[in-house]
């Protein structure tokens, strides 16, 4: 008795034994895919002894095509679609050899349904097919609209490659991609992680990559975490699907899933942000990149959450149905975490500015002067998306001042009626006086230069020098170093994530900059803002308040308006960019005019120069200092 | 069906009975015996001429050749092409598969009865009824369902099964050009696959006529060269 089962054990290892190259069929047997009878396989037959007979067929075929032994599927369900898509995904035809899988997987035909000999009885019942709670039943819920599209011809691009040649996925001799592009139905555990009969293991998403030379990958955080420990965090319990451990082995399926995601369009495992919340929740990223809590915790934020608020990878000036800038008042305003990160080609680069880091690489963006950008170089490139000429600014529907939801906005004194007052792109790149964001200022420093206040370098809340910072009269400065997280790195502590996800100041401020109450009329009095250091941290971050604007270095009259008066920095200056030199734009809520009705800054020489107007009850005619 | 199916139980069984590492054996010419290609009681023929309905001891002047030694009896069809399997993945498409059509394989052979435009009785030399009466010819064609008449639609044969094929396809490297075994099991026609390769005409055991495979893993034989 020994010996004949050492025969039969014998049959079924010798031919596994022997690696061979090529698809071995009998690496069917008690896979899922093999319905023997005998097979180890739960989902089988009652009594068929023979493995191939559930596909195949030696005589009278149909499809005649690899011999095929099963009913065709007839149910036309959606298929994938995406507004980036540059292929066209058809219907399937007669010679889709996807169409052979379906014949079990859109789960309308039953598995045990053959051509050769009728219906063969499962053990799951008589005319079993694919229930739609089975994840094989891939029509199930979105019909194949969920599913990575198939039975088309590939558009290769810069990002979209053929298969190169000797790969594991093929194209048919049509050229189309098919479900056995990417699954040998003989084979399950060619991936040992993964199963699901993939043509070649998948760690890293080989698999992917074999088409998909997604711009950026390579060199991206998210394809090698920074933190090798936080890689590790990305577990089955955190929502790592495919039986691989860690955010690297996970590669695109850490945010996308190829069959029945939550989102169809782009296969996403979740909707917009929470996708990103997935590891950026403080669970798998470290605290310090835990942006969830940015957003769910700040009395500011960029409005990720807001549902919908739609970001759409077409995005672009010609799009006819995602443009942008947006042309349309009516057109919602949006904010997603992808409108400013390409999740692709992040790194954790430091830059200079105006340059854009690491985190804000191969992102889209317009340049100053308003030309669209595949690729922003500089930091501000990608906020003129949103805060440049896009119609739909919502600070026009600002009439009292009282603000849109981030803190009171200044009446600006030359914003009055102007069209593009709220177009930061035009504000940097076109005003007279500005802050260097998109171009140099070359405005002399030091005691007797034009900004004797500014600072060797920007310094922490407490004063410390920021590390691999300068600044200098030909710096630029990003506007994130203005509006940024107010716990985060950027103000030199070690923990809580930069950028300018969400802040407890108004504004989405890094650091305090106080606005003075405004007077019930403008120019009447108001107790203003009593002098505190803090209050001003902002400023005080380049430009040293204690050391030199209240000692009265660059406007001699500073100390008394600031520290005498209450008067507040933005009460006089516009921290974007005026028309006006110095940045001097009144906060008309506060400054009036003067009892002749002038209202003006005018400057008359290095140093120099006459106020008209009224403020705090104090009347300025043509005040000279 | 399932007669095949029964077949995979009795060679299972048999394979079982066999003690030991055994090799199958050659199927021997007398298990036609009361086999569907045991045409006697069909044609109420005599007891001898179970074997003339395929072959004849001495072939007269006008039939063809036909293959080698065979001594075909079996009038061969006219039918002029019978189509090629094919598809993306199938290597030897582009090699020395040929259309059986008019040509005197042996395939031809099971193809003169099995694609149903000659009658199962027709033959170059009569055979002969009980009372040795020559039996009517002509009268009786292949049922349906054991027609074979659309070979593009059929597992692919009449193509040169070398070791080449079979690296790129993953198929066992057959032993020599006479058949994939060795030993004659599962033979090969000049190197070339066949009907006969997986049928033995003769093996009345098997509900489908199979060759004495040497080991059936997957509960049929297909296993044995798509490893
Ligand atoms: C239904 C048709 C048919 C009948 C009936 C038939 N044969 Fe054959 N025979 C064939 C075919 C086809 C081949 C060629 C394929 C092969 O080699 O098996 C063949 C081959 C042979 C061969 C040569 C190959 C080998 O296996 O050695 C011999 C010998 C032979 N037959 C003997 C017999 C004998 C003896 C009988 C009667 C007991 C018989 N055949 C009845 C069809 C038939
Ligand atoms: C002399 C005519 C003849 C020749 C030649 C012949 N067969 Fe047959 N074969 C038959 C007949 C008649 C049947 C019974 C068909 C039926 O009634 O279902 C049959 C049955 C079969 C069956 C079983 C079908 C079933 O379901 O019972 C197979 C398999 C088969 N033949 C294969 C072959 C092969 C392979 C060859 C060539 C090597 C061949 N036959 C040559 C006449 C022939
Ligand atoms: C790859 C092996 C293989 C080859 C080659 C092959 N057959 Fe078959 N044949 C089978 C199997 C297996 C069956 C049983 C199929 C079933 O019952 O579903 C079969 C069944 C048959 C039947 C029974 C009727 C039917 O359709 O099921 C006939 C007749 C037949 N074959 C004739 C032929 C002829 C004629 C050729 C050559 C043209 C041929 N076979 C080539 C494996 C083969
Ligand atoms: C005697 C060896 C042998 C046996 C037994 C055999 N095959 Fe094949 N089969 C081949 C060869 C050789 C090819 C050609 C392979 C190639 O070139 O891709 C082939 C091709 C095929 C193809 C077409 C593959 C393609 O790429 O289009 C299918 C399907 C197939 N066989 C199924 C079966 C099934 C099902 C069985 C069992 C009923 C079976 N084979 C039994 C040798 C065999």
């Amino acid at each position: 008795m020994r010996a004949r089962f050492l025969f039969v054990f014998l049959l079924l290892v010798a031919p596994v034994a022997t690696a061979q190259p090529a698809d071995r069929k009998s690496q069917l047997l008690n896979s899922r895919h093999d319905f023997r009878a005998t097979s180890r396989a739960p989902t089988r037959a009652v009594d068929t002894a023979d493995a191939c007979v559930f596909c195949h067929t030696p005589h009278n075929a149909n499809p005649a095509e690899r011999l095929w032994n099963r009913p065709l599927p007839a149910q036309p369900f959606p298929v994938y679609s995406s507004s980036t898509l540059a292929a066209s995904i058809g219907p399937m035809t007669a010679e889709d050899a996807s169409k052979l899988c379906l014949s079990c997987h859109d789960g309308t035909i039953a598995l045990g349904e053959t051509i050769s000999s009728g219906m063969l009885e499962f053990v799951q019942g008589r005319g079993y097919t694919l229930p739609p709670e089975s994840a094989a039943n891939l029509a199930a819920g979105q019909g194949f609209s969920d599913d990575h599209p198939y039975a088309f011809v590939p558009v290769p691009g810069p990002e979209i490659q053929m298969p190169p040649p000797g790969d594991a996925v093929r194209l048919d001799a049509r050229g189309r991609l098919q479900c056995t592009s990417c699954h040998e139905p003989h084979e399950e555990w060619r991936d040992p992680a993964v199963g699901k009969f993939l043509v070649k293991p998948n760690p890293a998403s080989a698999l992917c990559l074999s088409c998909h030379r997604t711009a950026g990958w390579l060199h991206s955080s998210h394809r090698t975490p920074p933190d090798p420990v936080a890689n590790l965090r990305y577990t089955e319990a955190q929502g790592a699907h495919t039986g691989y451990l860690g955010v690297s082995n996970n590669g695109c399926e850490s945010c996308h899933r190829p069959h029945a995601p939550q989102v169809g369009q782009r296969l996403l495992k979740f909707p917009e942000e929470q996708v990103c919340y997935t590891c950026h929740d403080g669970s798998v990223a470290t605290t310090a990149r835990n942006i969830r809590a940015e957003f769910q915790s700040k009395l500011y934020t960029h409005p990720v959450s807001v549902t919908p608020s739609v970001h759409d990878a077409a995005e672009a000036p010609a799009s006819a149905r995602h443009p942008l800038p947006e042309t349309s008042l009516a057109t919602p305003r949006h904010v997603e975490c992808a409108d400013c990160h390409n999740p692709h080609a992040a790194t954790a680069t430091e830059a200079q500015p105006p340059n854009v880091s690491g985190s804000l690489t191969g992102v889209r963006g317009y340049s100053s002067s308003g030309d669209h950008l595949s690729r922003s170089a500089n930091e501000f490139e990608i906020c003129f998306k949103c805060h440049a000429d896009s119609v739909n600014k919502p600070q026009r529907n600002d009439a009292t001042g009282s603000g849109i939801g981030y803190g009171r906005n200044p009446l600006r004194q030359h914003d009055l009626g102007n069209p593009e007052a709220f177009n930061t792109r035009i504000e940097f790149h076109m005003l007279l006086s500005y802050h260097p964001v998109t171009r140099p200022r070359n405005l002399s420093i030091g005691p007797g230069g034009e900004v004797p206040s500014l600072r060797s370098a920007p310094v922490t809340p407490a004063g410390a020098p920021l590390p691999r910072r300068t600044l200098s009269p030909t710096s630029y400065i990003y506007c994130t170093d203005c509006h940024n997280n107010d716990t985060g790195r950027n103000l030199g502590t070690l923990s809580g994530p930069t950028g300018p996800h969400g802040s407890n100041q108004p504004h989405l401020l890094e650091r305090a900059n106080a606005l003075e109450p405004p007077p019930a009329y403008p120019g009447e009095f108001t107790p203003g803002v009593s002098y505190a250091l803090e209050e001003y941290a902002l400023c005080n971050k380049c430009h040293d308040v204690e050391g030199s604007v209240l000692r009265d270095q660059s406007f001699p009259e500073h100390r008394k308006h600031i520290r005498d008066q209450n008067a507040a920095c933005s009460t006089c200056h516009d921290p974007h960019a005026s028309s006006t030199p110095m940045l001097i734009n009144f906060d008309l809520s506060v400054v009036g005019p003067n009892s002749l009705g002038a209202l003006e800054y005018r400057r008359t020489g290095f140093r120099q120069g006459t106020c008209s107007l009224r403020c705090h009850g104090k009347d300025h005619i043509r005040t000279p200092y | 069906m399932r007669k095949w199916t029964l077949f995979l139980y009795i060679v299972l069984a048999v394979s079982l009975a066999a003690s030991g590492v055994q090799a199958q054996q050659r199927v021997p010419k007398t298990a036609i015996v009361n086999s569907s290609h045991d045409l006697r009681s069909t044609f109420n023929a005599a007891s001898f001429t179970l074997c003339t309905f395929c072959h004849v001891a001495h072939k007269p002047g006008d039939a063809p050749e036909g293959p080698g030694p065979l001594l075909w009896n079996h009038t061969l069809s006219s039918v002029a092409s019978y189509g090629i399997y094919s598809s993306d993945s199938f290597d030897a498409l582009n090699t020395d598969i040929t259309d059986l059509g008019g040509q005197t394989t042996v395939s031809n052979l099971c193809l003169s009865c099995h694609d149903g435009t000659v009658a199962v009785n027709s033959f170059y030399e009569p055979v002969l009824g009980a009372n040795f009466q020559p039996i009517p010819e002509g009268t009786t064609f292949m049922p349906s369902s054991a027609r074979i008449r659309d070979l593009s639609k059929s597992h692919p044969v009449n193509f040169t099964y070398d070791s080449n094929l079979a690296n790129a396809a993953a198929l066992r490297v057959p032993a020599s050009t006479s058949s994939v075994d060795g030993n004659g099991l599962v033979p090969l026609f000049n190197g070339k696959m066949q009907c006969a390769t997986c049928h033995d005409p003769h093996n009345g055991n098997s509900g489908i006529f199979a060759r004495p495979f040497p080991t059936q893993t997957s509960g049929t034989f297909c296993t044995y060269c798509h490893i």
